[in-house]
């Protein structure tokens, strides 16, 4: 019983190893996409991350179907919070209304016009389509964009087929 | 650990899956992010609480360490779904771009008409009033500031920014 309460308390703390791990990592890859290197974080952070899982709980622990269990289930919540940190990070990179707020903040208040000049329709879109270059989903040749890799248009299928669930496909709130 | 309890903890988090489907497909909140997160974190932990302070056992016959593996195991995967779930709410620039290129004459367009196809008004103005309802900004003499919260959030990501030694997000 104490093991699998370690256990848990050790998963909890995993964002935290992972954060710590892409606080090195970004530094080291700064060149490339940063979604890419904080996913790097999240593999490598499988190493102190497991490490710590057989130190404290699965070093005590007889090789059996409960313990295949504790590894599955140890698997499934590491990375769901890893994709957890993903998208924090991911927000912290690209969200609107993260970028709106700070810019309200830099400079103290801001009025709607201001804030549409500093934010400009063109500057979103540049800056997303060099991302999606860097990331190797569209590429661009002959001055035309093309999609490349599939994942995030799976992902975006996958949203819209979610929307129609949840109803919130006649409108975009 | 038993193999039941990963099944009871995808269990959990099915269950308060198909209640927000029931509930969106009746009524949409304007504050939408913020029922996701009491339909996923406030009313399973209060569930958790309730149950662990009582002794009781739940239906599935679940000691208090078992029933924190499936708590645990639900709070991971609504994480997921609430970290997600702008996406879902309000479709990203970066998979509207991926979808309208696909979705173009022989599957590719230029920059300039890529931009053409984005107002504004959905770019901006629309997470202006989305940080309104959500009580993030408030509109004063003409003029736009943070509230204290809006603040707080703002401060964060920016140590965590510097903390990875990266500037602040382009968005």
């Amino acid at each position: 019983m104490q093991t699998e309460l370690i256990m848990i308390g050790i998963l909890l703390v995993s964002p935290v190893i992972v954060f710590v791990g892409h606080t090195g990592l970004s530094r080291i890859y700064r060149s490339q996409p940063p979604q890419l290197v904080a996913v790097k974080a999240i593999i490598l952070g499988l190493l102190p991350t497991g490490a710590l899982l057989w130190l404290f709980v699965f070093r005590a622990v007889p090789v059996n179907a409960e313990a295949a269990s504790m590894f599955i289930y140890c698997i499934l919540v590491y990375f769901s919070l890893g994709l957890t940190y993903f998208h924090f990070f991911n927000m912290s990179e690209t969200a609107r209304r993260i970028r709106i707020l700070y810019e309200i903040e830099k400079a103290g208040s801001l009025s709607p016009d201001g804030l549409t000049a500093l934010y400009k329709t063109n500057d979103i879109i540049t800056i997303r389509l060099k991302r999606l270059v860097a990331i190797k989903q569209i590429e661009y040749s002959g001055q035309y964009y093309t999609l490349r890799g599939k994942t995030l248009y799976v992902a975006a299928l996958c949203i819209l087929a979610w929307r129609k669930i949840l109803n919130l496909d006649h409108r975009n709130d | 650990m038993s193999p039941a309890i990963i099944f009871y903890g995808f269990l959990v988090f099915s269950l308060f899956l198909c209640i927000h489907v029931f509930i969106w497909r009746i009524k949409i909140s304007r504050i939408s992010s913020l029922v996701v997160l009491i339909i996923f974190i406030v009313v399973p932990s209060a569930l958790y609480a309730v149950l662990l302070g009582l002794g009781m056992a739940m239906p599935m016959k679940l000691n208090a360490v078992q029933l924190s593996e499936v708590y645990v195991l639900h709070l991971s995967l609504s994480a997921v779904y609430i970290a997600s779930y702008p996406a879902v709410r309000a479709i990203s620039p970066t998979l509207e771009i991926i979808l309208m290129i696909t979705a173009a004459p022989d599957g590719k367009m230029t920059e300039e008409s890529i931009v053409n196809r984005f107002a504004t008004t959905t770019l901006v103005k629309a997470r202006i009033d989305d940080l309104m309802i959500y009580r993030l900004i408030v509109e004063r003499n003409g003029r736009i500031e943070l509230t204290g919260l809006a603040r707080l959030i703002t401060r964060c990501f920016v140590l965590f920014r510097k903390a990875l030694g990266l500037p602040v997000g382009r968005g």
